[in-house]
């Protein structure tokens, strides 16, 4: 999919992408942090406004919309890139997965590996940067920053 | 001293009040907020209030006859433009212009030529003096940024294809009124000699490349001038650095406004422009408020007579030309007829940089410059006359675009 970029110099950038039928949104994101969401129903077609939000309800809805809140399609992995390289991804752990039954402090993860466990959902609860004495258990679900290498590695020797 | 001051802090309190009362007002209206704010600060000036409430209520109750407080505005006024100068080196972006220099430079130049040529004729007919021409063809070139920026977003326009031709047009005119304002404060003040002119010129460009040059290797320096987590910090330094280097510019000579501009651009290549602008956005929007409040104040509305004829042929002359250059640059763009349209309606407002230009000319003409104060005060009575038609008409226009849009498209068929 094509993502174009237009400068808006005073204001920040528009971002356009077709979605099917004629149809493209638009999304005006202001340096003030509000981001409005249009719609042109056709080429040539004025931009209709649907969305004004601020730089926080821009957030929840984008991480909705990313499947962070809940996924609707159970995947064992959903990747998404922060930057050019670093990416972050879920794994759920099975019973024989190697982490399983380690401490957090144990696994070593980011010396052994290089990525970074950056959030661990257990039984629907999250839990933000977990602490060192943290015993990991078949089911969790992590979230993993990292380089592509560093993924690889990650999924080798901890799942 | 306590009674002396309460009479300054009420005066001062007078105007903030007047300016959030104007803003209310122009926001009901759907209108700018600049022409109000230079209408409060024309019914609250001495020629004005002052006389009358000298009249009905005595001396001791007189508006606008503190001196200090005078001062204080006028003060103010400066740092409104000092900050509207740095807001807009923040936001301008040279690796940007120089990405997409073929059609904002055409752009840049169509709006330039024809603009500019006509305010040169109109100012030496008006005023049939070359300098005063000058002056003339800058403040009725250059349209408003802050006007027409909010206007796009207002309306939409932002979403569509008409805003990049007129938001490359105002990032060259930004950049032409930087060297222009460093060009005019030099003549201005130079005096009638050609060699003191000249050399005032050659001092105001030479400290244009210092900026320049300070803007290109220093952005390790204000990367660490703002390196701190404390907005606190961050505002004080950045409001620090800026007001000092504008106010050595003015020691030495040389436009604050061109300097605020630099001060500005540097800080925008420390990648916290985002952060910058949120933090000072607020000082800005209340000096700027006070310097249109000031332009208000110092204009007596009895100059008008005398310049309402030159308004009047002004807005006659320059209104289709912007309108001319603006749907040119619509078509530099590959845009239909309707856009087009869009962008001659929306180039056509004038606000902010005509006032500046006119302050600047009001400033050195006191000193016995190469204006005389009759002149500058002419001048500047007919900047704030042809802003208030023009910010007002200007964003009407916008407004009730559709019915032009129908027009042109059904006579451009025809054709």
């Amino acid at each position: 999919m094509d993502v174009s970029e237009t400068d808006l110099p005073g204001v920040g950038k528009r971002f356009e992408f077709g979605i099917g039928g004629g149809e493209t949104v638009v999304i005006v994101v202001h340096n003030t942090g509000r981001r409005e969401v249009f719609v042109r129903p056709e080429p040539g077609a004025d931009a209709e406004a649907v969305l004004d939000l601020t730089d926080q309800q821009a957030r929840v809805v984008g991480s909705i919309l990313e499947g962070a809140y809940f996924q609707p399609v159970a995947t064992d992995t959903t990747t998404t890139t922060i930057g050019d390289n670093v990416m972050l991804e879920w794994y759920t752990l099975d019973e024989d997965a190697p982490l399983v039954g380690k401490s957090l402090e144990e696994a070593n993860v980011r010396s052994e590996t290089g990525a970074t466990i950056a959030a661990i959902e257990r039984g629907g609860d999250v839990i933000q940067s977990p602490d060192p004495d943290w015993m990991f258990e078949a089911e969790d679900h992590l979230i993993v920053v990292g380089t592509r290498k560093h993924h690889e590695q990650f999924a080798a020797e901890a799942t | 001293m306590v009674i002396a001051v309460a009479g300054e802090l009420i005066e001062v309190g007078v105007m903030f009040a007047a300016v959030a009362l104007a803003g209310a007002i122009a926001r009901g209206l759907r209108q700018s907020v600049i022409p109000f704010y230079i209408v409060s600060g024309m019914l609250l000036n001495p020629f004005v209030a002052g006389e009358l409430t000298e009249t009905f209520l005595g001396r001791e109750f007189a508006v606008g006859r503190s001196v200090e407080a005078a001062h204080f505005i006028e003060l103010g006024a400066e740092l409104g433009i000092v900050f509207l100068l740095f807001f807009l080196g923040l936001e301008f972006n040279l690796d940007r212009l120089l990405a997409s220099r073929g059609r904002i430079g055409t752009v840049g130049i169509i709006d330039l030529v024809i603009n500019f040529g006509a305010g040169l004729v109109v100012g030496f007919v008006l005023f049939g003096d070359v300098l005063a021409a000058f002056v003339l063809a800058g403040m009725v070139y250059i349209s408003s940024s802050a006007i027409i920026t909010k206007s796009l977003i207002d309306l939409g326009w932002i979403a569509n294809e008409e805003s990049s031709p007129l938001l490359g047009t105002l990032v060259f005119e930004d950049l032409f009124i930087a060297v222009y304002l460093a060009v005019l404060s030099a003549l201005v003040t130079g005096g009638g000699d050609v060699t003191e002119a000249a050399f005032s010129v050659g001092l105001g460009l030479g400290f244009i490349l210092v900026l320049l040059l300070v803007v290109a290797v220093g952005t390790a320096l204000f990367t660490f001038i703002i390196r701190t987590e404390s907005n606190e910090s961050i505002t004080l330094r950045v409001t620090g650095v800026t007001v000092l280097v504008a106010g050595a510019a003015l020691t030495l000579g040389v436009s604050e406004a061109v300097a605020a501009f630099f001060v500005g651009m540097a800080f925008s290549g420390t990648g916290r422009v985002k952060k910058l602008e949120q933090l000072l956005e607020p000082v800005r929007d209340i000096f700027a408020a006070v310097f249109f409040f000031w332009i208000g104040l110092v204009t007596d509305p009895m100059l008008f007579a005398g310049v309402s004829g030159g308004i009047v042929i002004a807005v006659a002359a320059t209104t289709p030309t912007k309108l001319l250059s603006g749907f040119w640059s619509g078509k530099v763009y590959a845009l239909d007829d309707r856009r087009s349209t869009r962008v001659a309606l929306g180039m056509v407002t004038r606000g902010e940089f005509t006032l500046i230009i006119a302050s600047t000319v009001l400033a050195v003409s006191d000193g016995g410059g190469a204006i005389t104060a009759a002149t500058a005060n002419e001048l500047n009575a007919f900047a704030v006359g042809y802003v208030l038609v023009m910010s007002v008409l200007g964003t009407m226009l916008m407004q009730y675009s559709g019915v032009f849009e129908t027009r042109v498209t059904a006579w451009r068929s025809d054709e």
